[in-house]
């Protein structure tokens, strides 16, 4: 029994980056030049090859995982999440350093790897398990509850050709989380199949936890790994900068943020990135929730208001408006507007877009604009136009009843939308 | 709680911990981890047949067909009109008792050789011992290969060749063939993945093996003084092994066998030890 089963130590894992000019070698070739130039061709076999020529995709990397942890891995693409992975499947071999993995290793990262389209349910239940290190006899004992997991009993003799590519999914997935594995490595796969599925496998995943099964999840969404983990890392540039606390590192994260837009003060709209035709275009913005408490703060199931300004050349009629929230994770919450025809005057127009109520918890949200004209034709948008904040309504001791957990707001109330011409 | 006892005594039966670390020096060659992964060597095959077998009749039928195929045009362009000596059996006899088991070696050469690429596709995404699928490869050919020692044995009962206890050395020289086929085969894979010009090499390579060896003509055509040498051949013993067994002609084994087969076994031993080096960062190559 071992009670870290992950132990990273000063990993590293050096790429040659002319790897492509190396592949293309013949031995023919390699036997011409060793025999033309031998002294040349000995010197440049046997040096390190210089440091403009490799990558370090991995650097000191060190870290541990506990029994019954999951560790949320968060960086970029391209910060070396791939490749720690890659090591710790033991995929491939680092060039420096050593991870200790303690039992067995079960991955996630691609559920069905080795499937065949020919082979029956069933035959591929016993292909992929023993691929992934079963014994025959384990996947014996685990058919029933993997094909019971799985949902696919009816068609487990039928060759998975005939099957849809949800129930692939979750035959692999199946077959994957009942290797009970004493490390399992997550990437983003969880996202995959239908809600239903996804619940049940993440109950699983749990369950596996309970048992003291110890879990690597890779994403490089913080907030994902905020609803799975306690603990993460942040890894740029294949260096471990961060290994903390998630609300910590959600803290930094936040603070990261500058372009918070309070209440009543108007955004100019006019720098920020717009896209479409242009011939109408968001001017500036503006919110207030009305309520002089909260010093017009948005706060969940308040109004909310915005004021839109518009330029038109001409006069023009618009067919949709709308302004979007977004969770920081990137998942529209909130879309505001109408796809209702509304005339505009040349000039400067004021639109109003009114949400009755906000159904949002209290967080930081990102705003996005969007304009129409008929036919769908996107005269303007700007999909990231600046953060708002939605603070608690009530006393802070209260504010960890959180009605919208699951993110699904019911239905956005959107007012009658006003437009007036601007007074010159 | 005996939820929690039996994950207990699964922990404890997974062998301690896994160092994962650049490779030094000499490393073991992963037989072990081989051992470990026994009931996968048995899926694959079982994959492979089962495909083989179930989605196109002419799969099987062509690897039985193939050695016929060759029989014929073989008797009748060496046997018929170049009047190659055939140790005085029917020369179509004679052809295809070599034949199979060079179409044995040749597969399990070819199919060792290719085994990174063929598998690139779960290679690269997760562990297992890349040594596996040459293993199981030898494995599906052998079906294919006792359905044509079934032939032969029609063949030879036509022909009124006894069946003697040498029958029983069969899986002998099978096995050696598939000892040389793999040591050969497990070398082109590590270079195939370097050199691009190594499965075209390969190719020629096999086809030169093949006429180094008393496949289409009787071994009685090579000079004395070259013998000692053309012995070394492992496959040389297992052709000539073959129609010791079936003919009553060909070579029965001496002394000579054990040095050619040290040969088989040290070229199985490097390719095993070089194969084992390039699968752990074979997907850093490809």
């Amino acid at each position: 029994m071992n009670d870290i089963p992950v132990k990273v130590e000063d990993l590293g894992k050096r790429y040659r980056i002319n790897a492509s000019e190396n592949r293309s070698r013949t031995l023919g070739r390699t036997l011409l030049d060793a025999l033309t130039s031998p002294f040349s061709y000995l010197r440049n076999s046997l040096s390190e090859p210089s440091a403009a020529q490799t990558l370090w995709a991995l650097r000191h990397v060190s870290f541990e995982v506990k029994r019954g942890e999951i560790l949320g891995v968060l960086g970029q693409n391209g910060a070396g999440k791939s490749t720690l992975l890659r090591i710790l499947s033991k995929i491939t071999l680092p060039t420096e350093g050593q991870a200790n993995v303690y039992g067995r290793v079960g991955s996630l990262l691609q559920v069905g790897t080795g499937f065949n389209y020919e082979l029956t349910g069933r035959e591929n239940i016993y292909l992929n398990g023993t691929i992934l290190g079963m014994k025959k006899k384990e996947v014996d004992q685990k058919f029933e509850e993997i094909v019971e997991f799985s949902g696919v009993r009816a068609f487990i003799d039928n060759p998975i050709k005939r099957y849809s590519s949800g129930m692939i999914v979750r035959l692999g997935f199946s077959v994957a989380i009942f290797l009970k594995p004493d490390v399992l490595l997550v990437d983003e796969v969880l996202s995959v199949g239908d809600a239903a599925f996804r619940q049940k496998s993440l109950e699983k995943v749990y369950e596996l936890v309970n048992e003291g099964c110890s879990v690597v999840f890779v994403s490089h969404d913080l907030f994902m790994i905020q609803r799975l983990c306690k603990r993460a890392i942040l890894l740029e540039a294949g260096k471990v900068i961060e290994d903390t606390d998630i609300s910590v590192m959600i803290e930094h994260y936040l603070s990261r943020i500058t372009n918070i837009l309070a209440p009543g003060d108007w955004l100019d709209l006019a720098t920020g990135h717009h896209q479409g035709s242009g011939d109408v275009r968001f001017v500036r913005i503006s919110y207030r929730s009305g309520n002089a408490g909260l010093n017009d703060q948005a706060y969940p199931d308040g109004p909310l208001e915005f004021l839109l300004e518009v330029e038109a050349r001409i006069a023009r009629t618009i067919s949709g408006v709308s302004v979007s929230l977004f969770d920081l994770s990137g998942f529209r919450l909130i879309n505001a507007g109408t796809i209702r025809d509304l005339p505009l005057q040349p000039g400067v127009n004021s639109i109003r877009i009114m949400i009755h109520s906000l159904h949002l918890n209290p967080g930081t949200y990102l705003m996005a604009l969007w304009l129409v004209g008929p036919a769908e034709v996107l005269l303007d948008q700007i999909l990231s136009a600046a953060y708002i904040n939605v603070v608690p309504k009530i006393e802070p001791t209260m504010i960890d009843i959180n009605p919208y957990h699951d993110k699904v707001t019911s239905h956005v109330d959107v007012s009658l939308v006003e437009v007036h011409r601007q007074s010159p | 709680m005996p939820n929690e006892s039996k994950r207990e005594n699964a922990i404890n039966a997974v062998t301690s911990g896994v160092i994962i670390a650049p490779l030094k020096g000499w490393t073991q060659l992963g037989l072990r981890d081989v051992w470990e992964y026994r009931d996968l060597i048995w899926s694959f095959t079982a994959r492979n047949f089962r495909i083989r077998y179930r989605q196109m009749a002419l799969g099987p039928l062509w690897s039985i067909l193939s050695p016929l195929i060759d029989m014929v045009i073989f008797s009748t362009i060496f046997g018929g009109l170049a009047k190659l000596p055939s140790d005085g059996v029917p020369y179509s006899i004679f052809a295809y008792t070599a034949l199979i088991p060079w179409g044995y070696f040749s597969g399990v050469t070819n199919g060792a050789a290719g085994s990174l690429v063929s598998e690139m596709d779960v290679i690269s995404k997760i562990y297992f011992p890349r040594l596996v699928i040459p293993f199981s490869n030898v494995l599906s050919l052998l079906f294919d290969t006792v359905i044509s020692l079934l032939i032969l044995l029609g063949m030879a009962f036509y022909y009124h060749f006894p069946f003697t206890w040498r029958l029983l050395l069969m899986p002998f020289y099978l096995a050696l063939a598939a000892l040389a086929g793999l040591g050969i085969g497990l070398w082109l894979a590590t270079l195939a993945v370097r050199y691009r010009d190594v499965r075209n090499l390969a190719g020629y390579g096999l086809q030169i093996m093949k006429f180094a060896t008393p496949v289409v003509y009787s071994a009685s055509l090579i000079p004395e003084k070259w013998q000692a040498l053309y012995r070394l051949n492992p496959m040389y013993w297992v052709v000539e092994g073959f129609r010791w067994i079936f003919l009553g002609t060909g070579q029965a084994p001496s002394l000579m066998i054990g040095i050619s087969g040290i040969l088989a076994v040290l070229i199985f031993v490097t390719g095993m030890y070089v194969f084992q080096r390039t699968e752990r960062t074979i997907v850093d190559w490809l």
